[in-house]
């Protein structure tokens, strides 16, 4: 009951469809506020739920309700990125993309009550603090993200990002920003998003220490979930900065805009600069985790190597980002003397975009962000319920070839808000349409009501003592 | 987990620049294979470093659309895939550096170079990049599932992500007894014509929009970038060759540090790889480019093979 209640205020599917809506229609700073705190008020409800309120025993029941955390968590991650890929409104789009990280969280955790349950502690904490550190990460980046999305509201004044384009030539700070934030969110390595989906996948990877043959194949789906997240996550977020940041402006608000004021700017910073510092040191943040909950783990220094070791000693896996960020670094030395030296000097001249020739690249000619949306939603198409209303005019009836003009429109739908919703909704008014009706107005039909209510408690109790 | 002498951290670096430094020559037999399967005479298996230094040489022009975005990404790309290169095992069994990172790291690095990449695409604001992008887009979130249902089969029956672990355990076991491989190797040969662009998936010696697809991201560069960008390609595929034959071949290591031991240790990677080279360009030969929309039944496929693999890991 209380997961129920803490996962809706969460957003898991299918209880979701209030947050993209909400998010989108609240003021900028407030959207980020409650992607970043308000959300994880629930996990951290749900959090003392499971291990506070309950000490987790080998019951079966245990096993049941991590798998069922994790079943929630797959669906959920899978589901919010999908449709945040063919959201067109960025606040919708960064909203649906919360539902998703809280799916991420949500698959840690459910591990961690599973290993619990079969007496594997350190897997236990492993996937703990993976899913605790995915939440403080989560409230980082996407604080940035929904503070960059109020940004481009305010200084264009739409949220959509059809009209949007070439802001990163307006407001190269906040493109900069989103940049950041994106690469979080995505999990790209160097910043925080990595470490805190490189510590959930090695828990996921773990699972083969699980003693039931049945579990261990099911989380193998869970991971092919997880994987296909990670993936949908890139795309959503090369569309959404792609389209919002780069190439030509498509429309005169978007051609218009100005940089926002400095002071909108310090706040993105620290939480940019936060992102940076969490993915080169991750133990900072673990070690703020461990103090924080108590775990039996001595807090390390930051610049420590995270690794897991197999039973015979081995190395399972391990990760030093300093280390990856000194290589990065010196094969950047080297390539850029490399190529000074072969290279030499040249010249770099600016000019038009390739046009075939044809001349006249508007802005019209460039993907828009539907059309970037569109081989997912084609593959995935169980999801979208895809459409296209093709509505041509021609210049003749006996010549099809030449048309006037083409008209478009391509429409994705939500099956959870139609399908569950509507028939939850649509299945309720009916059965209470039916119920309407005995509520006739007849006094003598209400005291019948009455008379069988009264006959049937007393024939209900009898029966009941007869036992 | 051992310390290395400064001797040993030099080898590793060795085995990193290997990697870098012979990845156009794989290219160049890889089209010389594919020229003398097709009765052409082909160039000569050296081209791709002329190429690379004739490109590295030319003045560049940048499109007026264009960022910063558009002009530091060949750097990012470049950048992520020679890292990449440092958790190789090449001649020894292990990198030094293997401590540092994993094969997921491998993977992100990947992946950090390729949103680049999808971004740059988009940064031209011309319908070619764009196209190219989506399809890129596509290709990789499909990918991504495979890729990493492989690398769980892998890590369950070698006993972890970390690439020296992986090599030095498939070293002491032998594959052909082990089925769950087998279904690896092929979901692993599946996923590496798709991110290397081999032909059922993308076309790269075609400049026809309907098949291109790392061409039409790439079409907007030249110059150094684009000498950069050709070269990260270059390194990618060694990366995913040398990761094969590490995984799936994992014979003649050289066992002690010698001047001899490790030419040999050298020769044989060589070989390794050019094999593997061969025979991935025979295949293109025999094969004709898909429908991109066929494209996911094929990842499909890699992903079932790989679900069969962790199936026979557990029964």
């Amino acid at each position: 009951m209380a997961f129920v209640g803490f996962g809706t205020k969460a957003g898991m599917v299918p209880l979701h469809i209030w947050k993209p809506k909400v998010y989108a229609s609240a003021p900028d700073n407030t959207s980020s506020l409650m992607a970043a705190v308000m959300l994880k008020i629930a996990i951290y409800g749900i959090v003392r739920h499971l291990f506070d309120f309950n000490a987790i025993d080998s019951s079966p029941d245990y096993v049941w309700l991590g798998m069922g955390i994790i079943i929630i968590g797959s669906i959920s991650a899978l589901v919010g990125i999908l449709y945040a890929l063919v959201e067109n409104d960025i606040k919708r789009a960064l909203a649906f993309s919360s539902i998703e990280n809280v799916g991420i969280i949500f698959i840690g955790l459910g591990l961690s009550v599973v290993f619990a349950a079969f007496h594997l502690p350190s897997l236990s904490v492993l996937s703990f603090i993976a899913s605790m550190f995915h939440t403080l990460n989560h409230s980082i980046f996407k604080g940035l993200l929904f503070m960059t999305a109020g940004s481009v509201h305010y200084s264009t004044h739409t949220k959509n990002i059809e009209d949007l384009g070439g802001l990163i030539k307006k407001m190269p700070w906040t493109a900069m920003m989103f940049l950041i934030g994106s690469v979080a969110i995505i999990g790209l390595p160097s910043l925080n998003g990595f470490i805190s989906e490189w510590l959930t996948l090695q828990s996921l990877l773990a699972v083969f220490q699980i003693p039931s043959n049945v579990l261990q194949v099911s989380l193998a789906f869970a991971i092919l979930a997880f994987a296909l997240t990670i993936g949908l996550a890139g795309a959503t977020f090369v569309r959404l900065f792609g389209v919002t940041f780069l190439s030509k402006s498509r429309s005169v608000n978007a051609a218009n805009a100005i940089e926002v004021p400095k002071f909108m700017l310090i706040g993105k910073a620290i939480l940019a600069s936060s992102c940076i510092i969490l993915g080169i040191l991750p133990f900072i943040g673990m070690n703020l985790i461990v103090s924080a909950f108590n775990l039996p783990y001595m807090p390390s220094s930051p610049f420590e190597t995270i690794s897991i070791t197999n039973s015979d000693d081995s190395n399972f896996a391990s990760l030093m980002m300093p280390g990856v960020l000194v290589i990065l670094t010196s094969v950047f030395v080297g390539v850029f003397v490399f190529v000074r030296i072969i290279g030499g000097k040249t010249k770099t001249m600016k000019y038009g975009t390739w046009d075939c020739g044809f001349g006249n690249l508007s802005e019209k000619t460039q993907y828009t962000a539907t059309s970037l949306a569109e081989p997912i939603r084609r593959i995935f198409g169980v999801f979208y319920k895809p459409h296209n209303d093709i509505d041509a005019d021609f210049y003749t009836k006996k010549n099809l070839y030449l048309k006037k003009s083409i008209n478009v429109i391509s429409t994705t739908r939500n099956i959870f808000d139609e399908k569950l919703y509507g028939k939850t909704i649509s299945g309720s008014l009916f059965v209470l349409n039916k119920i309407r009706k005995i509520q006739s107005g007849k006094v003598n039909a209400y005291i019948l009501y009455i008379m069988v209510t009264l006959v049937a408690l007393l024939l209900f109790v009898g029966f009941g003592t007869h036992e | 987990m051992s310390d290395f002498s400064i001797f040993e951290y030099g080898l590793g670096i060795l085995q990193a620049l290997l990697i870098i430094v012979l990845s156009p020559l794989i290219v160049g037999i890889m089209r010389k294979i594919k020229a003398k399967s097709q009765k052409r005479i082909g160039a000569g298996i050296c081209q791709p470093y002329y190429d690379i230094i004739k490109l590295l040489r030319k003045d560049e022009i940048v499109s007026d659309q264009s960022s910063w975005i558009f002009r530091v990404t060949p750097w990012i790309n470049f950048v992520t895939t020679a890292s990449a290169a440092f958790f190789i095992p090449v001649f020894l069994i292990y990198s030094p550096f293997g401590v540092v990172g994993d094969v997921l790291l491998v993977v992100g690095l990947f992946a950090l170079g390729k949103f680049f990449m999808m971004l740059a695409g988009l940064d031209v604001a011309s319908s070619f990049g764009g196209l190219g992008s989506i399809r890129e887009m596509m290709m990789s979130v499909l990918v991504e599932p495979a890729l990493f249902m492989t690398i769980f089969v892998i890590a369950l029956f070698y006993d972890g992500t970390n690439i020296s672990t992986i090599v030095s355990s498939a070293n002491d076991t032998s594959i052909l007894i082990v089925p769950g491989i087998l279904f690896a190797l092929i979901a692993f040969f599946i996923i590496m014509m798709a991110e290397t662009g081999k032909l059922p998936f993308d076309n790269p010696s075609t400049h026809l929009e309907l098949t291109m697809i790392h061409e039409s991201v790439v079409l907007e560069y030249s110059g150094k970038n684009l000498a950069l960008m050709e070269w990260s390609h270059a390194i990618k595929q060694m990366i995913l060759f040398a990761l094969f034959v590490d995984i799936f071949f994992p014979w003649n290591f050289v066992e002690q540090i010698s001047l001899v031991g490790i030419s040999i240790g050298i020769l044989v990677f060589i070989t390794k790889v050019s094999v593997l080279a061969s025979f991935t360009a025979f295949i293109e030969t025999l094969v004709a480019k898909w429908r991109l929309f066929r494209v996911s039944d094929l990842i499909a496929m890699a992903i079932s093979s790989s679900m069969i693999g962790v199936i026979f890991f557990f029964l």
